[in-house]
C-alpha cells in the first residue's frame, strides 16, 4: 500500500471513502504507520473521513481509535514480552512510569522476534524514547503523543505521532530559522544533526540520530508527516541526507513512522 | 593520579537503555549528590553494561554532570569506563556537539596496560600541543616550545594551561616552573572520524537471518 494513499483518501468522495475501505479493512491488519496517520489526519482536518475502526476488525486499528478517544485501557499492560501490536498514550511526564517503561520493553522484544539482534532492538525502543522525548519537550501538546509498534511478515513498524505545533513553527522559534518559508525546508531541516529550535550547532538536535543507528543494520523506510510536507528515506541504512521531500495535504503535528527489516540483502 | 570512586551510570539510571534529554536530566538530578558529598579527585563513569545512551541523554546526564562539577570545584576529573562501541559512538558525538572533552579508559586505568585515550574534538593547537607531549610522564612549557617549531613561550604556557582546564592534565609548581601531567598515564589524543559502532552494526548485519 503506497504511502501517498492517504492523500488520495483526502480528496476522495464520501461514497468512494466507504467502499475502498470496507474492502481494505482487511489488508491494513497491522499497518501502525498508516493506522495512526490516517486517524491523526481525519482528527485534525479530515473531518469528513470516516473512522478506520468502522471499516476493519484490525485490533490496533480499535485500540488506536479507542486511545484517541481518551478512553484508557481497562487494565495497566505490564507484560514485558513480544506482542503482535500494541499502542499507547505517551506520558506526559516519562520518568520511571512502569507501563511506559513495559511498553518500550514489547516494543524490543517484538524486533527481536522479528530477528533484530538485541542491541539493534534496544536501539529502535531507545528510538521511541527519543521521539516520545521530542513530542513533550517540543511539540507544545505534550497530552496528544501516541506511539505504536507491530510486528508483520518479517517487518518491524513503529510510529510516534502528535498533534501539536508541528516542526516548522518548532524551528521558527530559534532565530536563525524565523524566514524558514515552509515545511519542505523545514522538515530535511529537523532531521539533520545538530538542528533544533535552539538553533544550530548549540549541542541540541540529535534526536533523529537515535532513529536513523539502529537502521545501519536494515533495509527500511523513516517517513515524517509533518504540515504540508512528508519526507521519506528508504533503502539499506537510510539516512537524514538522502530524504526526498514532497507536499501533502495540511497535517497537524507530527507523525513519525519507521518500516524495518532484518537483512542487509540490496534485493530484500 | 588515583581514582577517588566510581559512579555507576547503570546502577544510578536503574537501565541499561538509556535515552531522552527527560531521562538523561533525571539521572543527572540523581547522580548530583554524590558530587556534592565528594571530594575533589579523579572519579570514573562507569559505563559497564550500558547497551544504548543517546546523545541527548549522554549531554542531560554525564556531561552535565562533569560540568556542574568543574564549576564547583575544578579539582573534579572524570573518567568514562566500560564504554561499549555504540556507546562511545555516541559519547564522542555528544562531546563535539557541546564543544566538551572526556577522558576513556578501560577498568583497571591507572596501570601501564591501559591505553586512555581523550575523546572530543579539541582544537588545531591544543591538538597539537597534546600530540607533542604523548608519552611523557612530565613536561613544561619550554618542552612544548621545542617540540612545535613556531610557538612562543607565551603560547605554550596558554596551551598547557588550556589542556588543563579541560581536565586533560595536571599541574604543580616546582621552582620558578609549572610541570605539567598526563591525568592519566600513556594519554594520547582519540578523536576519531571512522566509528566502531559502524563496524559492529554491519557486523551484527551480516549475523541476521535473510543477510547476504
Amino acid at each position: 500500500m503506497p504511502a501517498h494513499f492517504l492523500d488520495e483518501l483526502a480528496v476522495a468522495s464520501p461514497s468512494t471513502l466507504d467502499g475502498v475501505l470496507h474492502s481494505l479493512g482487511s489488508v491494513l491488519g497491522d499497518r501502525v504507520g498508516f493506522i495512526v496517520e490516517y486517524e491523526f489526519f481525519r482528527r485534525h482536518g479530515g473531518t469528513h473521513l470516516p473512522r478506520l475502526s468502522d471499516h476493519t476488525q484490525s485490533g490496533i486499528a480499535h485500540q488506536v481509535v479507542r486511545i484517541l478517544d481518551g478512553i484508557g485501557p481497562a487494565t495497566v499492560n505490564h507484560s514485558l514480552q513480544a506482542a503482535t501490536a500494541d499502542a499507547v498514550a505517551i506520558p506526559t511526564a516519562l520518568g520511571r512510569d512502569t507501563a511506559w517503561m513495559a511498553f518500550l520493553k514489547r516494543a524490543e522484544m517484538t524486533a527481536r522476534a522479528v530477528g533484530f539482534a538485541d542491541s539493534v532492538a534496544a536501539g529502535f525502543a531507545g528510538a521511541i524514547r527519543e521521539l516520545a522525548d521530542n513530542v513533550i519537550q517540543h511539540s507544545e501538546a505534550p497530552g496528544s503523543g501516541l506511539v505504536a509498534f507491530a510486528h508483520r511478515a518479517g517487518a518491524f513498524e513503529y510510529v510516534v505521532a502528535d498533534s501539536g505545533i508541528g516542526m516548522l513553527a518548532s524551528l521558527r522559534r530559534a532565530p536563525e530559522f524565523r524566514s524558514l518559508r515552509d515545511d519542505l525546508e523545514a522538515l530535511p531541516l529537523a532531521v539533520t544533526p545538530g538542528v533544533s529550535r535552539h538553533g544550530r550547532g548549540v549541542g541540541y538536535g540529535y534526536g533523529y540520530r537515535a532513529v536513523f543507528l539502529p537502521l545501519r543494520a536494515a533495509h527500511g523506510t523513516v517517513r515524517l508527516r509533518s504540515g504540508q510536507a512528508v519526507l521519506e528515506m528508504a533503502g539499506i541504512g537510510p539516512t537524514p541526507d538522502q530524504g526526498r521531500c514532497s507536499q501533502r495535504p495540511h497535517h497537524q503535528g507530527v507523525v513519525v513512522s519507521v518500516e524495518i527489516s532484518p537483512t542487509a540483502s540490496p534485493g530484500a | 593520579m588515583n581514582v577517588c570512586g566510581t559512579i555507576s551510570v547503570s546502577e544510578i539510571a536503574r537501565s541499561v537503555d538509556l535515552a531522552g534529554a527527560a531521562d538523561g536530566a533525571a539521572w543527572f538530578q540523581a547522580a548530583r549528590p554524590r558530587i556534592d558529598a565528594a571530594q575533589p579527585g579523579l572519579y570514573a563513569i562507569d559505563f559497564n553494561g550500558v547497551r544504548i545512551a543517546t546523545v541527548s541523554w549522554l549531554r542531560e546526564g554525564p556531561l552535565l554532570l562533569c560540568k556542574y562539577a568543574a564549576a564547583i570545584q575544578p579539582d573534579f576529573r572524570f573518567v568514562a569506563t566500560g564504554l561499549s562501541p555504540l556507546v562511545r559512538e555516541e559519547l564522542e558525538v555528544a562531546l563535539e556537539a557541546t564543544g566538551a572533552v572526556l577522558i576513556a579508559a578501560e577498568a583497571g586505568f591507572g596501570s601501564h596496560s591501559t591505553q586512555p585515550v581523550v575523546l572530543g574534538r579539541l582544537d588545531p593547537a591544543l591538538r597539537d600541543t597534546l600530540q607533542a607531549v604523548e608519552g611523557q610522564p612530565e613536561f613544561d612549557a619550554t618542552f612544548v616550545l621545542r617540540a612545535i617549531p613556531g610557538v612562543g613561550l607565551s603560547a605554550a604556557n596558554n596551551r598547557l594551561a588550556a589542556l588543563e582546564t579541560k581536565g586533560i592534565l595536571t599541574s604543580e609548581r616546582r621552582g620558578r616552573s609549572r610541570l605539567y601531567r598526563p591525568l592519566l598515564e600513556n594519554l594520547r589524543y582519540g578523536y576519531r572520524n571512522d566509528r566502531e559502532g559502524d563496524r559492529q552494526l554491519r557486523a551484527q548485519a551480516a549475523e541476521m537471518p535473510g543477510s547476504t
